[in-house]
C-alpha cells in the first residue's frame, strides 16, 4: 500500500480499516501521476505537464475504440433484429402448421368415429347375416342340426309276401308329411337329410331318398317340439293316413322322444342353384 | 486543444474506416470501452489538477485496457467470464464516477 505518497486524491486519507468501496473511491485516480509530479517538483521542474502527441495518440485511439464499439453494435442490433423477425416468422409458421394439423387431426378424428360407427353397423348387419344364414341352411338342410324330437322306426310287416305288407315309399312320404305337419323342423329317413329338393321314390323293390337306396327298418328322425309331435301327427291326415295302413297290414311302427337327436346336413353341392337366382323377383309376391 | 483534436480524430477514422471487428475480439471491445474511459477521465482529473503527463496517461491507458481484456480473456477460459467482466465494469465504474465528481468539483468549484 503507497501510504507514502502525498498526493493522495482530493477524498483524503482513507481510514486505516476503509472498505474495499472506500478504497476504490480513495485511488479513482491513479497514483503514478502524484508520483511523477513530486519527482517534478523535487527537480525543481516548474513546468505543468501539458498534454502531448501520446496523448492525443491515446485519445484517437479511444475515439476510434468507441466509434468502432458503437458501430459494431448497431450493425450487430440490425442482425439480431432480422434474426428476432425470422424466429417470429418461423414461429408464426409454425403455429400456422400446428393449427392446420390440429384441424386435420380433428377432421381425422371425426371420420374415425364415423367409420367406427359403419362399422358396428356393418358388424350387426354381418351377424344378423349369419343367424339368417344358419337359420336358412338349417331349414333348406345345408346344416348339421341338433334338438330334441321323434325317433320313429317302421318296418315291414311280419312275414310280409303281399306289397301292402311291405313299407313303401308311400308310407315314408305319408310319415315324412305328417311329421312336418305336426311342426318338425328337420327330418332324416336312414340317416339321409331332407331338403327342399329332396326326393322320396321306390325304385325296383327298394325306397329310395335322394336317389340312395334304403334298407328296412327305416328310422325316420326329425326334430320338433317332442310334447306336441305325436299328437299332432295323430291328428294329421297324412299321419292317419300312415296309421291306417300300419293297423290295416300289421306293420311294424315304433315312435320315440329322443332328447337329442343330430342331424346332419347335406352337402353344399347338393344345394347349389345353377338356373335360379334368388333374391328380389320382379313380379314375384 | 490538442486533446479534444485527437479524439474528434479517432471518432472520424473509426466511423469512416468502421474495420470489421474480428469475431473472437468482439467481446472484448465494450471492456476496452469501459477501461478506456476510466483512463480519460484520469488524465482529465489529473489535468485540472495539474499534475497530468503524458507519458503516465498513455501508459495508464494502454495498461488499462490490456488487464481488463487479460481478465475478461482468463474468465472466459475459466467459464466465469460474465462475472469477471461484472466485477471490472464495477470497480471501473466506481473510479469513472469518483473521478468525474472531481472534475465537476473543479469545472463549478462545489
Amino acid at each position: 500500500m503507497p501510504e507514502s505518497h502525498p498526493h493522495r486524491g482530493p477524498v483524503g486519507t482513507a481510514p486505516p480499516q476503509a472498505s474495499l468501496l472506500d478504497y476504490i473511491t480513495a485511488h479513482s485516480l491513479d497514483e503514478d501521476y502524484a508520483h511523477v509530479a513530486q519527482q517534478r517538483a523535487l527537480r525543481g521542474d516548474s513546468e505543468r505537464g501539458r498534454p502531448g502527441r501520446g496523448a492525443m495518440a491515446a485519445l484517437a485511439l479511444f475515439g476510434a475504440i468507441v466509434a468502432v464499439a458503437g458501430v459494431q453494435t448497431a450493425r450487430t442490433a440490425g442482425v439480431e433484429a432480422q434474426s428476432h423477425d425470422n424466429l417470429v416468422a418461423q414461429i408464426n409458421s409454425g403455429k400456422d402448421v400446428l393449427d392446420s394439423s390440429r384441424e386435420r387431426l380433428a377432421l381425422l378424428e371425426s371420420e374415425l368415429a364415423r367409420a367406427r360407427s359403419d362399422n358396428l353397423e356393418i358388424n350387426v348387419a354381418e351377424g344378423r347375416e349369419q343367424a339368417n344364414e344358419r337359420r336358412l341352411g338349417t331349414v333348406a338342410g345345408g346344416l348339421a342340426v341338433r334338438g330334441p324330437g321323434l325317433r320313429v322306426v317302421v318296418d315291414d310287416a311280419v312275414g310280409a309276401d303281399e306289397d301292402a305288407e311291405y313299407v313303401l315309399d308311400k308310407d315314408i312320404r305319408n310319415i315324412v308329411n305328417g311329421l312336418w305337419a305336426s311342426g318338425a323342423e328337420a327330418i332324416a329317413v336312414n340317416g339321409q337329410r331332407l331338403t327342399p329338393l329332396s326326393a322320396i321314390d321306390f325304385a325296383g323293390s327298394h325306397i329310395t331318398v335322394d336317389y340312395e337306396t334304403l334298407a328296412a327298418p327305416y328310422t325316420v328322425l326329425a326334430i320338433g317340439d317332442p310334447n306336441r309331435m305325436p299328437s299332432r301327427f295323430v291328428e294329421s291326415t297324412t299321419g292317419t293316413a300312415w296309421l291306417n295302413a300300419q293297423q290295416t297290414f300289421g306293420l311294424r311302427f315304433q315312435m320315440d322322444v329322443d332328447e337329442s337327436i343330430t342331424i346332419p346336413g347335406v352337402s353344399p353341392a347338393r344345394l347349389a342353384l345353377r338356373v335360379a337366382t334368388g333374391g328380389e323377383v320382379e313380379g314375384a309376391q | 486543444m490538442i486533446g479534444a483534436l485527437g479524439l474528434a480524430l479517432g471518432v472520424v477514422l473509426g466511423i469512416f474506416l468502421s474495420p470489421d471487428v474480428p469475431f473472437w475480439l468482439e467481446p472484448y471491445l465494450p471492456i476496452a470501452v469501459v477501461a478506456a474511459l476510466d483512463a480519460v477521465f484520469g488524465a482529465l482529473r489529473a489535468f485540472l489538477d495539474g499534475i497530468f503527463d503524458d507519458k503516465v496517461f498513455v501508459i495508464s491507458f494502454v495498461s488499462n485496457v490490456l488487464i481488463a481484456a487479460l481478465i475478461v480473456y482468463l474468465g472466459d477460459q475459466l467459464g466465469v467470464g460474465g462475472q469477471l467482466s461484472t466485477g471490472v465494469i464495477v470497480v471501473l465504474g466506481i473510479r469513472i464516477f469518483s473521478n468525474v465528481a472531481a472534475i465537476r468539483r473543479h469545472l463549478f468549484h462545489a
